[in-house]
């Protein structure tokens, strides 16, 4: 914990400041009684992961919004953190009728101040010493951010038009290892077992395009040059400041059935991770 | 004629017929290509050796551009198939069309430009054909997207379709990229919602056919096809 929040009067100020701050995707405990209200609720996950040797290495974390991830590659011990992000809405990978030409800057504002504002801000909170930079998974290359031992990319890929073109880009930058978590959908994940299968979404507001069963995560991180080594089971990313489900008949017998295979009774998305190396 | 090994059945004229890798002639019927183009700008995506864009000129276009490109290494290669495929069907590719272009006196003209790199510069098109070209691509949406941007009235998309047991209905793909020179196998629903999300306000669906069994090679087999309006 940070000196900044050593005193009542700054904790109070830091207490403020997450509540102002308009919008928040990650939630992430700042001080005990003090997390910020995040769209989704990971802190569960970080003990299902299957985590590399992260102590005395270079880490890199794609897409880290609030940083989330970052955060807990410096809890681990990293020798130094990367944390990359587009920091400007309207250049996310928007469907034509989600585009900001097509639906205006206004609606884009529900999805808070620019990325990296909250990033910076927690930053400030938590005394870290990660890199924030704007950079997009498509414009990693060796040369700008040179390479990392491990690096880590959470619930990315299936807002990506081209997630082989932006592994590939990835797998340039990873010498040691990827930790992959993804949303699966869960159909095709039990139907689909012995074949890699993707649903193409492509509309609207929450900006997806592929989305896979499980063998289609591990085939597209394969196709792009790394082998999978290690596989978690499958868990639920917890919707927290998310609305609500609908709890419509559909989605419960849905939710028993998640509920069964991860264990886990919240709401959310289902997700499963692995850790890859390049295997070329 | 016969130094070449050809990619598409061209007839030439004066008895003169191209042996293809794939024949079109007996499916024509099924492609959601005009039969009238009369006055029209069109634009052949990946024309390889040109049947389509010839096509397109038969029936009228007042102009025809036609993009591919030539160099193999270029391709979306999967990294195994890289090394040791054998590309002698795209090296020669622009010698082929030459050669067929003059034989049929044709005025279509060839450009060497990716899809990805497809854009305005070439102006607008009143229709565009690409055909069997997506199953090919790493990023089948910018393609499309590409071509969307350049599309001022309609454009026909053809690929190579598979069928899911596990929903006829669904927007659906199941991922190569490895064995095979194909990445993202498209159900026909996912080839419409590919349309859509380009920005097609209005999408029509072909009847998905085979294309006849004449044909060589391993690409013949289920087509789907689909038309969309700008």
């Amino acid at each position: 914990m940070s000196d900044v929040l050593s005193t009542l009067a700054s904790r109070n100020d830091a207490a403020r400041r997450i509540r102002e701050h308009g919008f928040w995707y990650h939630t992430i405990d700042v001080a005990p009684g003090l997390t910020t209200p995040g769209w989704f609720d990971s802190r569960h996950v970080v003990d299902l992961l299957p985590w590399p040797e992260v102590a005395g290495k270079r880490c890199l974390d794609i897409g880290t919004y609030d940083g989330f991830f970052a955060f807990e590659l410096e809890r681990r011990g990293a020798r130094e953190v990367v944390a990359i992000d587009i920091e400007d809405h309207s250049l996310w990978d928007w469907p034509a009728e989600a585009r900001p030409s097509v639906v205006g800057e206004r609606d884009l504002s529900a999805l808070g101040p620019p990325k990296g504002a909250g990033f910076r801000l927690l930053a400030d909170l938590l005394g870290s010493k990660v890199e924030w930079r704007p950079l997009s998974i498509y414009q990693l290359d060796e040369g700008t951010l040179g390479t990392f031992d491990v690096v880590v990319c959470g619930s990315l890929l299936l807002h990506l038009r081209d997630p082989v073109g932006a592994l590939d880009a990835a797998r340039s930058v990873c010498k040691g290892w990827l930790l992959s978590s993804e949303q699966v959908e869960l159909g095709l994940s039990l139907a689909g077992r012995q074949r890699p299968v993707f649903r193409l979404d492509g509309s609207g507001e929450t900006c997806q395009w592929w989305l896979p069963n499980t063998l289609g995560h591990e085939r597209l991180l394969w196709s792009a040059g790394f082998s999978v080594e290690a596989r978690s089971r499958l868990y639920v990313e917890r919707f927290n400041a998310h609305p609500p489900p609908d709890r419509s008949l559909p989605w419960r017998l849905r939710q028993a059935v998640v509920a069964s295979l991860t264990r886990d009774r919240h709401p959310g998305v289902l997700h499963r991770a692995v850790l890859a190396r390049p295997r070329i | 004629m016969k130094r070449y090994a050809w990619y598409h059945t061209l007839d030439l004229g004066q008895g003169v017929v191209t042996q293809g890798v794939f024949d079109h002639r007996p499916a024509l019927g099924h492609y959601l290509v005009p039969t009238d183009l009369s006055g029209m700008r069109c634009l052949d995506v990946g024309t390889m050796d040109g049947f389509w864009a010839f096509e397109m000129e038969r029936r009228g276009a007042a102009e025809v551009l036609a993009i591919d490109i030539e160099d193999p290494e270029a391709l979306d290669w999967p990294r195994s198939l890289r090394e040791k495929t054998v590309k002698t069907l795209d090296i020669e590719k622009g010698e082929r069309f030459e050669l067929a272009r003059e034989a049929l006196g044709s005025s279509v003209k060839r450009i060497l430009r990716p899809v990805y790199e497809l854009d305005i510069d070439l102006g607008e098109f009143d229709f565009v054909f690409c055909g069997d070209l997506l199953a090919h691509l790493k990023d089948p949406i910018t393609a499309v997207e590409n071509i969307r941007n350049v599309c001022r009235g309609s454009a026909t998309i053809c690929d190579p379709i598979v069928r899911f047991r596990l929903g006829r209905r669904r927007a659906l793909a199941s991922f190569d990229g490895i064995d095979n020179f194909q990445w993202w196998a498209l159900s026909e629903h996912a080839l419409v919602r590919m349309m859509e999300a380009a920005g097609f306000t209005r999408v029509e669906r072909g009847k998905p056919f085979e294309l006849p069994t004449a044909s060589r090679g391993s690409w013949r087999g289920l087509r789907g096809i689909v038309r969309g309006y700008v």
